[in-house]
């Protein structure tokens, strides 16, 4: 049983890193929650910066850990991404790109304004007509490990605001604003309809 | 154990239990009813819907989404559900309030489509028909209900009812959708004039609200969105719905804080693309309002339609 029945999803851009800590850390404080990414492929650094490590949604995190620690194990050890994608393996899968899922949510948080931007978009094309509502917020955070760590406690803090609203479609502004004031920082918000 | 009986034992657990666990008995019985053994349906509705009188919120939220979803299924069932919607309309729970909205609307355009084709319609189908037609005066007064999640829901409906009560370019003839053209002047129900004349009134009234200073930003973006979509499928509002985006740029409610202006301004901005991209008379207007909004000449371009593109060729 969960904490909330909300239905929550964290989209960044290539569900590895900023969407993964904060499905971790909401997950393991008993939301319902799930992860996404929006870009076309899922990215990660690779040794040098015009070289990345490029696999697409379908790949297994398992694969890109035996993949990167075959590359260059004490590398991909020493800048972090060894250990992310072994966090990773053990919450799902792989990743997944949002674009493709069809799962209602009620509450989207995205962790970079193109991808709430991309987030919005795609919710409007899809033309449904279930009245449904699905807000979704935008909390920006910096793609490294760290920001990914503070951003996830910062969207923690969000979400337990909104899930212990007694009416949280009517004070989610507030709730935003208050928030705003609090962590010194902007969040996007836009209500949008399946 | 057969169906039936699987479906008696677990709504006396339901009885019994606590609001977890009567709310999971209750969606297992769902489950079995919808999926299983919908003939069931008929004789077992009147079981369960008596949970509306139910203590907790989440239980008559899950009468009102049982009703929406046998009803959307089953339109004849309508008839023994209906007080019940009406009953829960005035529900001390505005988050049941809000659910009886979103039904109301889902069940107020199934039953339009229902209606159009039928040459003959039972009595008791006349009278929930003329209960959701008063169900949606409340409604369209709840633009002015002081919780916003109502409002936002009000508007929605009104996005639907516009929807359905307009003129179609292109009525599609497998009935898939409502819409003035479809309805027969002789049908013994639907009155198209009048029905036509109330869309528009009801389009009115959400162009004035959405323009109004004190609105709040989550209605306002709810409004973008509902006119975008009425825009988009009935081509005759998409003047005056380009008419309301300008002077929105123009004139934003002054309560806005920061955040909340980039916010409405990226929903004037992904709506005014959507609508760009139709070709119409209005799309040297729309790329003006593009610009301001921050897209570049190059972003506008790609996403210029292409049969402007041809007639501004002929043109020149």
């Amino acid at each position: 049983s969960y904490v909330s029945n909300l239905k929550i999803a964290v989209v960044c851009s290539s569900n590895q890193n900023r969407s993964m800590e904060a499905h971790n850390l909401l997950q393991k404080r008993g939301y319902r929650v799930q992860s996404f990414g929006t870009g076309s492929c899922v990215k990660l650094p690779g040794v040098t910066v015009d070289k990345p490590n490029i696999y697409s949604f379908d790949t297994p995190y398992q694969d890109q850990f035996v993949d990167l620690k075959r590359k260059d194990a004490s590398f991909y050890t020493q800048n972090g991404l060894l250990n992310m994608l072994d966090r990773n393996r053990r919450i799902k899968q792989k990743p997944e790109r949002f674009q493709e899922n069809k799962d209602e949510f009620d509450l989207i948080v995205t962790c970079q304004e193109r991808v709430f931007d991309q987030v919005l978009e795609n919710l409007s094309e899809r033309g449904g007509n279930s009245c449904k509502m699905v807000h979704v917020i935008n909390v920006e955070i910096r793609d490294n490990h760290d920001d990914a760590t503070l951003g996830a406690f910062i969207i923690h803090e969000l979400v337990k605001e909104i899930c212990s609203s007694s009416d949280h479609e009517a004070e989610l502004e507030e709730i935003i604003n208050t928030m705003e004031k609090k962590k010194k920082q902007r969040f996007l918000y836009s209500p949008s309809f399946y | 154990m057969s169906t039936e009986d699987q479906i008696i034992k677990l709504l006396n657990q339901a009885s019994l239990a606590d609001n977890t666990g009567k709310l999971q008995c209750l969606r297992n019985v769902q489950e079995l009813l919808i999926n299983k053994d919908p003939v069931l349906l008929d004789n077992m509705l009147l079981e369960i819907i008596q949970f509306h009188r139910d203590t907790s919120a989440d239980v008559r939220k899950f009468v009102l989404g049982f009703i929406e979803e046998v009803c959307r299924k089953d339109m004849l069932l309508l008839p023994k559900c209906i007080n019940i919607i009406v009953t829960l309309l005035s529900d001390p729970n505005l988050q049941v309030e809000r659910r009886v909205i979103q039904v109301i609307t889902a069940l107020y355009r199934d039953m339009l489509l229902w209606q159009v084709p039928q040459r003959k319609i039972p009595q008791d189908m006349t009278e929930a028909w003329v209960h959701l037609s008063h169900l949606k005066g409340f409604i369209l007064e709840a633009l002015d209900a002081e919780n916003e999640g109502i409002r936002t829901h009000a508007i929605k409906f009104i996005e639907v009812l516009v929807l359905c009560q307009s003129l179609h370019p292109n009525p599609p003839e497998d009935g898939s959708e409502v819409c003035i053209n479809l309805i027969p002047s002789d049908h013994a129900t639907l009155d198209a004039s009048s029905l036509k004349a109330e869309g528009g009134v009801a389009f009115q009234s959400l162009v004035n609200f959405t323009t109004t200073q004190t609105i709040t930003p989550m209605n306002l973006m709810t409004s973008i969105g509902s006119l975008t979509n009425v825009a988009k499928q009935r081509p005759n509002y998409l003047g005056p719905v380009v008419q309301v985006f300008e002077s929105l740029h123009a004139n934003l409610p002054p309560t806005l804080s920061k955040s909340q202006v980039s916010s409405v301004r990226k929903q004037l901005k992904l709506h005014a693309t959507t609508l760009f991209k139709i070709a119409s008379p209005f799309t040297a207007r729309l790329a003006g309002l593009l610009s301001d909004l921050g897209a570049t000449s190059s972003e506008i371009e790609r996403i210029r339609p292409k049969t402007t593109k041809e007639s501004t060729k002929r043109s020149s």
